[in-house]
């Protein structure tokens, strides 16, 4: 232990050990510098290519854009955005988006608990067959999966059609009929595209501490209840996620209008972002398109703080 | 589960039960109505894939036949033939692979070096540029296209390798994820290097690094089917057949030719097969990846 001696006599505050300036600034630069470079790479990717295009989107929403050499681009306001909400086609294009959304996520939520409730009692073995079943579609691609069903949804040679005339049901036009294409579309995700979910929830439900389960067994509660005040809130936060996710994603459907119906028949199959694709790539009207997206935007925003808002409740053990 | 058991002395089983109860039946009856559930719904699932491949390796003459041939005899690849005879498919499958690995490649590196700071190190100004980003993650990329084509034409860049990969490595998601997994490394291991007097390039090559395997194959595995089975951005940024991928090509093939199922079904068994294997081979890192991003919170 070594021995207390007295030191210099103590020096003013002021003054003396105040680094300097250069010296303050070679400390920054060691402490830092790295931290710098290594998030520079992707700092500046985001810049380019994600931030300034958001700044640009706005602005040029406000815009009516130039194309032809004679054109110049003019500063419309807010006309770009009345137009498009009292626009028919974008109205149609909400509402085909926003009953695809429901439906399709509706029906990814009931699929994915069902069908997760009935595997967890099962023998890993058998849960990791059946994950891998209901998982894999997902993963060949929406392209894909969108030509595959343009094959079975072929009205004459098409499987589909086959299929149901088997059980008596009446062949149907599928995508070709104005009043069943959307209801058609409809059908891929909910047959194809659920695995996800099934995956979440699973994991999930191993994470429900068996004593709870326990604890309702000795209350000699039912099957039914112990789903409705056990699993079910205890889910909640999965739930919230599948829904979340489920609509933002529905919401911004693409891939499958372009490949299978390009928004017809009679505009039965328009939705929100094929609308933008068709306004700024067939029509060129790139402001148009540009407020476009963002109403879309901004719809989803408040889609997704509602849903957080009605979905996330604290849940107590 | 609850259900009374009603002892009745019945005939022994050979693995020797003496009292088999209408619960034990019932159980057994329940269950197998479970299995019949879940094989049917896998059946319906998979459907599509076993439509795609056996339909790729009809013979023509008997492709459009009702009722359909569920195993396809004789085999034939026809359709492959066409489907080469008629489009760019080789060089799709080219593209899509080299773009695809490319950008698995980079997005690993700059997100993986990006994390590194924000998990394990303070430097001023990360709270605020964390926060940015997070709440960047929430724009729909559709906003995006507009400016980004207009950027990208005025520059020349369109049908170029460039505009394919580079802007693949800017990931927000892949960030994410490397920053939540390096945040739970030790950093007791970091401290250790830093004594040893290991530069911090050092530390990210040889301690950091090694120690994120399991984020790094998430996020490979992720983005390399991901980037696989791209379209919009292919769509929007190639104009000419030789530059498109699998997806694009495919998609243009189908409004060129629109009753040709056979050619189109074998394009897409082409493009889905390595997923497929990639799915086998790897189905844990897909199962992981997928409950890490939702339990993220």
């Amino acid at each position: 232990m070594a021995e207390r001696t007295v030191t210099a006599p103590v020096q003013p505050m002021l003054g003396k050990d105040s680094p300097s300036f250069g010296e303050k600034l070679e400390e920054f630069r060691e402490r830092y510098l790295w931290s710098y470079l290594f998030i520079a790479p992707m700092i500046i990717l985001i810049a380019i290519f994600l931030f300034y295009p958001l700044i640009d989107a706005f602005i040029i929403s406000f815009q009516k854009i130039g194309i032809a050499r004679d054109e110049v681009t003019q500063w419309v306001g807010v006309a770009n955005f009345v137009n498009t909400v009292t626009d028919s086609v974008w109205q149609r294009a909400l509402l085909n988006t926003f009953i695809f959304t429901v439906v399709t996520v509706a029906a990814d939520l009931v699929l994915s608990l069902f069908l997760s409730w009935l595997i967890f009692p099962l023998s890993s073995s058998a849960q990791s067959f059946f994950k891998a079943c209901y998982y894999l579609p997902v993963h060949i691609g929406g392209i894909m999966v969108a030509l595959v069903w343009y094959w079975m949804f072929d009205p004459t040679e098409g499987v589909l059609n086959y299929l149901i005339g088997l059980v008596g049901v009446p062949h149907q036009n599928w995508i070709a009929d104005p009043n069943f294409a959307l209801q058609s579309l409809m059908l891929i995700p909910i047959l194809s595209g659920h695995g996800g979910g099934v995956i979440l929830y699973l994991a999930a439900m191993g994470g429900i501490p068996k004593t709870l389960y326990e604890a309702a067994d000795i209350d000699a509660a039912s099957a039914w209840s112990k789903l409705k005040n056990v699993t079910w809130p205890l889910l909640k936060p999965t739930t919230l996620y599948v829904v979340i996710t489920g609509t933002i994603g529905s919401f911004q459907v693409f891939d499958l209008i372009y490949v299978l119906t390009r928004g017809g028949p009679d505009f039965a199959t328009v939705t929100l972002v094929y609308l933008v694709y068709q306004v700024a790539f067939e029509q060129y009207s790139f402001g148009l398109a540009s407020a476009q997206a963002f109403i879309l935007a901004a719809i989803i925003v408040v889609l997704s703080l509602a849903q957080f808002r009605f979905l996330a409740t604290d849940v107590e053990y | 589960m609850g259900v009374q058991s009603i002892a009745r002395p019945v005939v022994s089983t050979p693995a020797g039960e003496r009292n088999a109860s209408a619960g034990t039946v019932l159980r057994g009856v329940l269950k197998g109505v479970v299995y019949a559930i879940l094989v049917l719904w896998a059946l319906v699932s998979l459907l599509p894939v076993y439509w795609m491949i056996t339909t790729s390796i009809k013979a023509s003459t008997v492709m459009l036949q009702i009722p359909p041939e569920w195993i396809p005899s004789p085999i034939s690849f026809d359709s492959y033939q066409t489907l080469f005879q008629h489009s760019d498919l080789p060089r799709w499958f080219l593209n899509t692979a080299v773009v695809s690995a490319a950008i698995t490649i980079g997005t690993v590196i700059v997100n993986a070096l990006a994390a590194y700071p924000f998990a394990k190190l303070r430097f001023p100004g990360d709270r605020t540029i964390f926060w940015l980003l997070l709440s960047l993650i929430m724009v729909p990329y559709v906003v995006v296209w507009v400016p980004l084509f207009i950027l990208v034409s005025n520059l020349g860049l369109l049908d170029s390798y460039w505009i394919l990969i580079v802007p693949g490595f800017a990931s927000v998601w892949n960030f994410f994820l490397f920053k939540q997994f390096m945040q739970t490394l030790p950093s007791t291991l970091i401290d250790a290097a830093r004594i040893d007097a290991c530069t911090e390039a050092g530390i990210f090559w040889k301690v950091i690094l090694p120690l994120s395997k399991p984020a790094v194959a998430v996020v490979a595995i992720f983005s390399f089917v991901g980037q696989w089975n791209s379209f919009f951005w292919w769509l929007l940024f190639t104009n000419s057949s030789d530059m498109r991928n699998l997806s694009v090509g495919l998609a243009q093939y189908r409004y060129q030719n629109l009753i040709d199922y056979g050619p189109l079904m074998a394009g897409a068994t082409i493009s889905a097969v390595p997923v497929i294997v990639i799915f086998l081979l790897f189905q844990r890192y897909f199962m992981e990846g997928l409950t890490v991003g939702a339990l993220k919170g």
